[in-house]
């Protein structure tokens, strides 16, 4: 019986691509558990890094709209106020690449002169409470609160 | 349109860079190693552009920036001259190498477009930083020390910021798809790189589908990694592959320098590399004109951070360490390299490279993979419990000694160290 040993390219070969089989089969398995829609150009660069969407996707769709109707140069913060204080900073820092004609500050509500205090809030996805602001606008992923002197 | 636009920036960096083919050894590469060696040499030159303009205090401009380039493109094609098909022997087609290629790079773009590797921090500080820049006409101190910023690591290096800013020049505005879909083309690159430095499509295979699987379950798209990876390639390959001693100082050279102004990461790479070429090429000369750009390019940005007193994390190695938390951290580390797949992208290029003839060729990316990895532990180790660090952030610092990995176990399989000058050279099949 002639039994051939298998060459060490042969070997190569098929780990190489058995190996890259499994990669790509677990690609298309990570994606899937990612969720659909599958087929459609998502709105946000955010969009389908976790099954549920991240609150900071939210935040860029908010502050896109943000830039669209609140006076430019205006100070504007952006929070999520069931999580605050985490999660602040990926917030307003995704705020901040979103609107480039406003000053873009972290969340600070202590001071007690309203001039102080961020002239505009990016809350996602809740309401946001705090005496020295009022709704400005509601939008899907969130509302913008504007401060009240 | 814009968005067309902004992604061709990433695309004309080849042609910016294209003096880089004067090299003898660039000359044997095939097509897409020498459009890749050429993006690097591209994306250092428009880096170092913007940045030269900034400290000149003259404004970004497409007045200013295009007719620089040009006279650079220019040049750098005068330079080439002639600019004809690669001087390497024409390969054997390898249909299923070929074929495996296509599918990860589809799976890759497709993942890319559908936003399922993004990285956060894309959104936090790289897009961020490059959009201000950008509005504000250069990099500014201004900016960089505005407490405001704080947070958008200021004091990290800005090849990724700049070349996002030199998109945004191009477009007229900062496109986030474009900077998620440029991961691609750092991906691409760095297969080519070792496709034609190691002339070996089966190393190919295997680097191009686990890093495609690792940058998804790392969600690195659009971060510092992708360009990180693709310079760390080109540092790797040349020392590894690459003989001709003045085309392995230039093109590792390009390499680390691009690595150490990309990523904090980088300044790590930069020194496991020279260690392991003190160890194992024991030429400290050799060594020192490589690693020279990288060194000095890094002094001046350490001197720049400091002198505005910017807020850096290059001190982090002189914090205390926490020996009790190596256990933890070693357990942890493991979890996340497995990458959610029982570490089987470790598992292929090891096994391959312990079958592979010739393991004496890959010692030194080998060495590489190893010290980066320890590396890696040595910083997670200064915190007293770097669980949450670890798990948000080592499936994606990983992917350093994991190329390194992936090059070695290709190594390991030629038969000669100089596979650039070896006649007679084929694909394996």
């Amino acid at each position: 019986m002639d039994v051939r040993r298998p060459s060490r390219e042969t070997l190569r070969t098929v780990v190489t691509f058995v190996a890259a089989a499994a990669l790509a089969v677990a690609l298309v398995r990570r994606y899937h558990a990612l969720g659909g829609p599958y087929l459609e150009f998502p709105k946000t660069v955010q969009d389908h890094v976790a099954p549920t969407p991240y609150p900071s996707r939210d935040v860029i769709l908010l502050a896109g709209a943000a830039a669209e109707i609140i006076p430019r140069g205006s100070t504007v913060t952006a929070i999520q106020p069931s999580q605050a204080p985490d999660y602040d900073v990926t917030h307003y820092l995704t705020a901040a690449g979103m609107m480039p004609r406003y000053r873009v500050v972290p969340p600070a509500f202590t001071a007690s002169d309203p001039a102080a205090l961020p002239q505009y809030v990016l809350a996602v996805r809740e309401p946001f409470t705090n005496p020295h602001y009022r709704l400005f606008r509601q939008i899907p992923e969130g509302r913008i609160y504007e401060v009240v002197h | 349109m814009k968005d067309v636009l902004a992604f061709c920036a990433y695309l004309l960096l080849p042609l910016i860079g294209i003096g880089i083919w004067r090299l003898p050894s660039i000359r044997r590469f095939d097509l897409g190693g020498r459009l890749a060696a050429a993006g690097a040499a591209g994306a250092a030159i428009v880096a170092a552009l913007l940045a030269l303009l900034s400290i000149a205090s003259i404004r970004w401009s497409r007045g200013v920036v295009f007719p620089v380039v040009a006279v650079i493109a220019a040049i750098g094609i005068y330079l080439a001259r002639p600019l004809k098909r690669s001087d390497a022997p024409a390969e054997r087609r390898d249909p299923w190498a070929i074929a495996a290629l296509a599918v990860a790079a589809i799976l890759v773009v497709y993942g890319l477009l559908t936003a399922r590797m993004t990285c956060g921090d894309l959104h936090f500080f790289w897009g961020p930083k490059a959009v201000h820049f950008y509005r504000d006409g250069g990099v500014t101190v201004s900016f960089l020390g505005d407490p405001n910023a704080a947070r958008m690591n200021p004091g990290y290096p800005l090849l990724l910021p700049l070349l996002y800013a030199w998109s945004e020049t191009i477009a007229g505005q900062f496109l986030w798809w474009s900077a998620v879909l440029s991961t691609a083309l750092f991906l691409f690159g760095s297969v080519a790189l070792l496709r034609s430095t190691a002339r070996d499509s089966r190393g190919a295979v295997l680097m191009c589908a686990t890093l495609a699987y690792a940058l998804a379950v790392a969600d690195a798209a659009g971060a510092g990694e992708p360009p990180l990876i693709f310079f760390e390639t080109l540092a790797i390959v040349a020392v590894t592959f690459i003989r001709e001693p003045r085309d392995q100082t230039i093109l590792a050279g390009l390499g680390l320098a691009g690595a150490v102004m990309t990523k904090i990461e980088g300044a790590t790479f930069v020194i496991a590399v020279v260690i392991a070429m003190l160890i194992l090429r024991r030429s400290p000369k050799r060594t020192l004109f490589i690693a020279l750009p990288a060194a000095v390019l890094l002094g001046a940005w350490l001197g720049f951070v400091r002198f505005h007193d910017l807020s850096e994390y290059y001190r982090g190695a002189a914090m205390p360490i926490y020996f009790a938390a190596l256990p933890g951290t070693l357990l942890t580390l493991a979890k996340a390299a497995g990458y959610e797949l029982y570490g089987l992208p470790w598992l292929a290029p090891i096994i391959l490279f312990v079958l592979g003839p010739n393991r004496r060729n890959g010692i030194l990316p080998m060495t590489i993979a190893v010290l980066t990895f320890m590396a890696a532990v040595f910083f997670y180790i200064h915190l007293p419990d770097p669980t949450w660090w670890i798990l948000s952030s080592a499936p994606r610092v990983l992917l350093t000694p994991l190329t390194a990995l992936l090059i070695a176990s290709a190594a390991a399989w030629r038969s000669n160290g100089d596979l650039s000058y070896s006649p007679g050279h084929g694909v394996v099949s």
